[in-house]
């Protein structure tokens, strides 16, 4: 027996395998609550309480638990009596998509006093005692300020209730209207369903980077008892495919099939199968047995796209839509603008450099996963963890060959997205199955196959040179920029022109010349990623500019100032002007101000590690520059409806899905206030096919300008209809819908400047964060702590990226796949962050605010790159500044410390090779 | 995680229920076995049945004074005890400090630290395995049950490489011995990693005795950093220059995803001189901020 949240458990009636975790066995038990994150004792998500210490449940044999007592997060407290830790969250806003608040909320719960306040979270001096506490638990959305809060007993949101009511709180710190389900775990995520009768799917993956399958024999595997299907390329349809999704499906190239007899990747899906328990499954997969037939394989982007060189998608014509198949090239761009050459050579000031970006990945805390089944009357069904479910429907519809009215898709609560669920990586292969199979099937990935199988934030190989007269101006630019894109070219082309967009188009400058390739290797894909490929060129750009101002002896925010865009300015990059682009508002002049304030203060200089014996910091000081434009180019559509009812209760049906990234909150914001009711009377129901409207889905940061402007729309218009009848839906005899749409076009621009104060350690190469500060420009603020949030979590996921965080593949086999190897930010890592706004009215957005949840990382990365060179006085050029890499840039210069042993010095993958050496200290002067 | 190719689980009783079937293995917390799929493990021999008390004192004559650590003594349980000692003997302030570290050095939180014991992560043999630190640190010697017998082999000596360790596969690591002079010994603690407090890239204890046979003698045991342990040992406290030397002498440095190796190579010296500053010093206890 096992006493379950005060009710006995009889592991016997429940059925139990012999190598079960208490994880799987709690939700097995129903206990849906108890969350996965890693499954590997990782990340906390799964925690709970084992006679009242907080363990974790995946690490738990199921046995262990016998005769013991068991409390899950909903054990705690229900939404209408809340533990005090969870009135904590709550009070706080303590989470944004609310996977691992779960884990946070037992944690805490075994640590806390009555109060719900963890001891030491709400004393400054124990801050790192507190973060000591929490290693074990990841958060990929909040960046752990709001956690920290909630630990602490700081309240945040405002408080909701009577006295609200009128106003429906636009500019009001509103709190997720989940809040209470999500902090007692009653919020059911996309795989929180009870699992009677249904089957579950385990994925083969490749382990050959580049390989033809000579044979796959599925016997061993279907021998095993419980064992239903098993799919392999022989069992499902040809159709090429991108598992890039967009608003118009020619954006990506189709080269990928549901299952290939080509493997071009190491961990690529090569077979499925089904069983009856997910552990049976998982077994199975282990024992198809695969032939392969090696092909040759390249693995750098600039080899792959030389003659001679492996092609990877050779074979494929111009129907696939890529660009140079027989040159490994997906996407390219070459143009020009004015006279480079000219410009340079009558430039008083040249700079330049070559720089690289890693492989990072999104460690979303939800794991992909959908389940499939089929309604009585036929209708294909798909719950899935996805941001775009109409564009899944509609290439489910059409990989499968079905009406796409045939074909549903629903996205519950998504557990964190930021690009990587903009992709269709998982629903056809339970949709075929339970097509087969005429049972439902799921699907949950690993934590392993999140990084080895799904795709990564394109790595990129930037090289920048800019000219400027003696004043700083800028006369040339020239950017050349290569995409590795992997195996694959889902997002490929969209990432490189949007990465050499709004990054390019922020300054003005009469020459430019951008060169552009994405380019396929052997590697994992790479796919959208937060930033869409900004983050990337804006690390080069961003770098360069910095060194412009050192060359010229400008300030930072000086050089900016003489050279960004300004209203009346044309966005340019290397051909004609964008068209439907204009400045709704313009608040980059502010942020630069506000970042200079800000440094000005000299917060956190004093905190300079004492000098040692051995240790030997330095100080610097860092800026970086952002645009983004709100929304992403060529279309983004969103219908909503808004219904009153004559109770005053009011609907929204939208259909762009929610991730943390709080559109729930604004939806419900915008429409209680067009509408004068209170946030409390109006209820959302998002994201399925079958209820909303089309939505292109929720990417590009589009959740509140696009899909927000519709409802916004659909409740004024509803309002007007009332008033027509004097405003009191009392006198309603049936409940009054109104629709609107948005097109997402003109599109305006957000802006984000970021600094960095930072103590470098010579010595060992730490970089220790003294002050953060970033200046947005997000027009009008529809929730004050919301957009902190978004701030916060996307400026502590680039602190991963610049700092910590690095996929590595060595000849494309990942040595980094599981948390514990790859360094999500833990709460320690991420300083406290001070987040500044601009004063600006957009003259498009609704309610005059502008998109904000892409942007807060792009200029994260170079802030703080330019704050190391500013600290050690050499320029580093590859993110991320990990410890080693530091180390050795501080030896490169100033001869601290003992030369490399000989050994040890020449050839290791982080130094650069001699030519590009030359190439990156170029600063040069011409007068 | 779930093991999927488990066929069964057995709590071990006794000591004959530890004669190993094929495909079965020693289930000391679980905190790494069930982090990974373990392909090919059919089943798995639960060592917490035995009952072994987490820590007690070694027996007299030889070990008199000193400490024995069950294989099976889990990471919070060594920290609680270690937070008793120096209220029962002020000598002993120093190491209790270090085992305070060392666990402060794993990735894991507390919450691991209730399962994870010493033996297991002994047997695992990583290179961030911070109780392979403490116990190199503290000379202690490992007790191994075979089906054959038994034998006693120095932590230093079992750990043999990065995730290699000399004991074969149906041996149990039954206790970890420490001898007297460990206890009352002073050290300084460093460590390093790649982000502020993660996974460690390169440890460093110094050691210096108090009492027992050696007096005076110092030890610097360089671990993370390192393939295996390695300890370098001086009659007394060594120069710098003569610490330095010995640190440049190492040669199995190690390479992977938590630092590579002419980092590791480059900081350790680094931590060194700061314990070897911190000893001499005679500071001797490591402090809170010592995990830089
Ligand atoms: C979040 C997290 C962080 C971690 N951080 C670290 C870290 O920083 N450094 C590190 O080294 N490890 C780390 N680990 C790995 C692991 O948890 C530890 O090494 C732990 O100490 C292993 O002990 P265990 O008792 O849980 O071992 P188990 O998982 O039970 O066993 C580990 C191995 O040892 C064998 N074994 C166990 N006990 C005995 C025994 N008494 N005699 C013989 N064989 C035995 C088992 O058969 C198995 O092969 C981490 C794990 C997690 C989940
Ligand atoms: S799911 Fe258990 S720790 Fe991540
Ligand atoms: S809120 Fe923490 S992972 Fe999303």
């Amino acid at each position: 027996m096992i006493e379950v949240n005060g009710t006995p458990v009889d592991p016997a009636e429940i059925g139990t395998h012999p190598g079960q975790c208490l994880r799987t066995f709690l939700r097995d038990a129903g206990r849906l609550d108890v969350k996965k994150g890693c499954d590997a004792g990782d990340c906390g998500a799964c925690t709970v309480l084992l006679d009242g210490t907080p363990t974790h449940s995946c690490l738990t044999p199921v046995h262990r638990a016998e005769g013991r007592t068991v409390t899950t997060v909903a054990g705690l407290g229900t939404p209408e009596h809340l533990h005090p830790v969870q009135r904590g969250f709550v009070a706080a806003g303590g989470f944004q998509c609310g996977f691992c608040t779960a884990g946070y909320v037992v944690t805490a719960a075994a640590l806390a006093d009555a109060d719900g306040v963890v001891p030491g979270a709400d004393d400054p001096a124990r801050e790192a005692d507190v973060a000591r506490l929490f290693k074990g638990n990841l958060c990929r959305c909040t960046g752990y300020r709001s956690i920290r809060d909630a630990l602490a007993g700081r309240s945040n949101v405002a408080p909701d209730g009577p006295g609200c009511a009128g106003h429906g709180g636009v500019g009001r710190s509103l709190g997720a209207p989940a809040g209470p389900r999500i902090v007692s775990g009653c919020e059911p995520f996309t795989l929180d369903l009870p699992t009677t009768g249904v089957l579950h799917m385990s994925v083969v993956q490749s382990t050959e980077a580049h390989a033809r399958i000579v044979s796959i024999d599925t016997s061993r595997a279907e021998a095993l008892p419980g064992v239903r299907l098993v799919l392999t390329h022989h069992d499902v349809p040809g159709t090429l495919f991108s598992t890039g999704r967009h608003q118009s499906r020619l954006d990506d190239p189709d080269d990928t099939r549901m299952l290939d007899d080509v493997v071009r990747y190491v961990g690529q899906r090569v077979a499925a199968v089904v069983a009856d328990s997910p552990q049976t499954a998982a077994h199975a997969a282990t024992l198809v047995d695969v032939v392969y037939a090696p092909l040759p394989a390249v693995f750098d982007p600039e080899a792959a796209r030389t003659p001679g060189a492996p092609l990877l998608h050779g074979d494929k014509g111009p129907e696939s839509r890529i660009s140079e198949p027989a040159r490994n090239v997906v996407a390219q761009s070459h143009g020009e603008v004015g006279d480079v050459d000219a410009g340079l050579a009558a430039a008083v000031h040249t700079v330049g450099g070559t720089w690289r970006t890693a492989r990072v990945t999104h460690a979303q805390l939800e794991t992909h996963g959908a389940r499939a089944w089929v309604d009585p009357d036929g209708t294909l069904v798909v719950r899935t963890s996805t941001q775009v479910p109409f564009l899944i429907r509609d290439e489910l519809a059409r990989l499968l060959e079905r009406d796409p009215a045939t074909v549903r898709v629903v996205a519950a609560r998504v557990g964190g997205g930021f690009g990587g669920k903009q992709e269709l990586l998982v629903e056809d292969l339970v949709a075929i199955a339970t097509l087969r199979l005429g049972a439902p099937v799921q699907l949950e990935l690993t934590r392993a196959q999140q990084f080895t199988m799904l795709p990564c934030r394109h790595p990129m190989r930037v090289r920048v040179r800019l000219g400027a007269d003696a004043d700083g101006v800028l006369t040339a630019m020239a950017v050349d920029v290569l995409s590795d894109t992997g195996a694959y070219g889902n997002h490929a082309p969209g990432v490189m022109f949007h990465g050499c967009h709004e990054s390019v188009a922020l300054y003005r400058c009469a020459n430019k010349r951008v060169d552009a390739e994405a380019v396929y290797t052997n590697n994992v894909p790479s796919g959208a990623f937060r930033g869409y490929g900004l983050g990337q060129i804006i690390f080069a750009i961003e770098s360069a500019m910095d060194e412009l101002a050192r060359e010229v002896g400008l300030s930072a925010t000086e050089v900016r100032r003489r050279n960004v865009v300004v209203p009346g300015d044309e966005f340019v990059v290397n051909g004609a002007p964008d068209t439907d682009l204009v400045f709704g508002s313009y608040g980059l002049d502010q942020c630069l101000d506000l970042v200079d304030a800000a440094l000005a203060d000299g917060r956190g200089a004093a905190a300079v590690p004492a000098p040692s014996a051995t240790s030997d910091w330095v100080l610097g000081e860092g800026v970086a520059a952002a645009m983004i434009a709100t929304i992403p180019p060529r279309g983004h559509h969103s219908e909503a409806a808004v219904t009153m009812a004559p109770d005053g209760q009011v609907t929204i049906d939208v259909g762009t899905a929610e991730f943390g990234n709080g559109t729930a909150t604004v939806h419900t914001q915008l429409a209680a206030d067009a509408l004068g009711v209170a946030p409390e009377r109006v209820r959302l129901r998002a994201s399925d096919t079958a209820t909303a409207g089309y939505d292109t889905g929720a990417y590009g940061s589009t959740g509140s300008v696009v899909a927000g402007a519709a409802v916004a729309r659909a409740a004024a218009d509803l309002r007007a209809r009332l008033d027509a009848v004097g405003g009191d839906p009392s006198v309603l005899e049936s409940p009054v819908t109104a629709r609107a749409s948005s097109d997402g076009s003109p599109r305006s621009v957000a802006f984000n400047v970021h600094a960095f104060r930072v103590a470098v350690d010579r010595s060992t190469g730490e970089v220790r964060i003294l002050d953060s500060v970033q200046a947005v420009d997000a027009a009008v603020v529809l929730n004050p702590e919301q957009l902190r949030g978004q701030v916060e979590g996307g400026v502590a996921q680039a602190i991963g990226g610049a700092l910590y965080e690095e996929l590595v593949l060595t000849d494309g086999v990942l040595s980094t796949a599981a948390f514990r190897d790859y360094r999500v930010p833990q709460m320690a890592d991420v300083p406290p962050t001070r987040v500044l706004f601009a004063d600006t009215y957009d003259t498009l957005g609704p309610a005059g605010a502008k998109s904000m949840s892409e942007a807060p990382y792009n200029p994260v990365a170079p802030a703080l790159a330019n704050a190391v060179r500013d600290a050690l006085g050499v320029r580093p050029h590859e993110i991320p500044l990990s410890r080693d890499r530091v180390w050795r840039l501080a030896r490169t210069d100033t001869g601290v410390g003992q030369p490399l042993p000989p050994a040890l010095a020449p050839g290791h993958p982080g130094e650069l090779p001699v030519d590009e050496k030359d190439e990156n200290h170029d600063a040069d002067d011409h007068d | 995680m779930d093991l999927v190719e488990l066929t069964g689980v057995r709590v071990a009783r006794t000591r004959d229920d530890l004669r190993l079937a094929p495909g079965e293995a020693f289930l000391g917390g679980g905190s790494w076995l069930y982090s990974t799929p373990q392909p090919g493990l059919r089943g798995l021999v639960d060592l917490t049945g035995l009952g072994w008390a987490p820590t007690e004192p070694l027996a007299a004559p030889e070990g008199d004074g000193g400490l024995r650590i069950a294989g099976t003594c889990t990471v919070a349980q060594l920290v609680a005890a270690a937070a008793g000692w120096p209220g029962a003997d002020p000598r002993r302030t120093s190491a209790a400090a270090l085992v305070r570290d060392c666990a402060e050095a794993f990735l894991m939180s507390f919450k691991v630290w209730e399962v994870a014991t010493v033996g297991g992560n002994v047997c695992l043999g990583l290179p961030a395995g911070a109780m392979i630190s403490l116990t190199s640190a503290l000379g202690a010697t490992a007790e191994l049950w075979g089906p054959d017998g038994e034998r006693r082999v120095a932590v230093t000596d079992l750990v043999v490489d990065a995730e290699r360790t000399d004991r074969r596969t149906d041996e149990v690591v039954r206790a970890l011995d420490v001898p007297a002079a460990a206890l009352t010994a002073r050290y300084a603690f460093r460590k390093v990693a790649l982000s502020p407090i993660g996974r460690s890239s390169a440890v460093v204890v110094g050691r210096l005795d108090v009492d027992g046979p050696t007096p005076g003698a110092c030890t610097v045991v360089v671990t993370a950093a390192t393939r295996r342990p390695v300890p370098l040992r001086f009659p007394a406290l060594p120069t710098p220059v003569e610490l330095a030397a010995a640190v440049a002498a190492i040669d199995c440095w190690y390479d992977d995803p938590h630092g590579p190796a002419d980092w590791r190579a480059g900081v350790t010296p680094v931590l060194a001189a700061e314990v070897l500053a911190e000893l001499a010093g005679g500071a001797g206890v490591s402090g809170p901020g010592a995990a830089a």
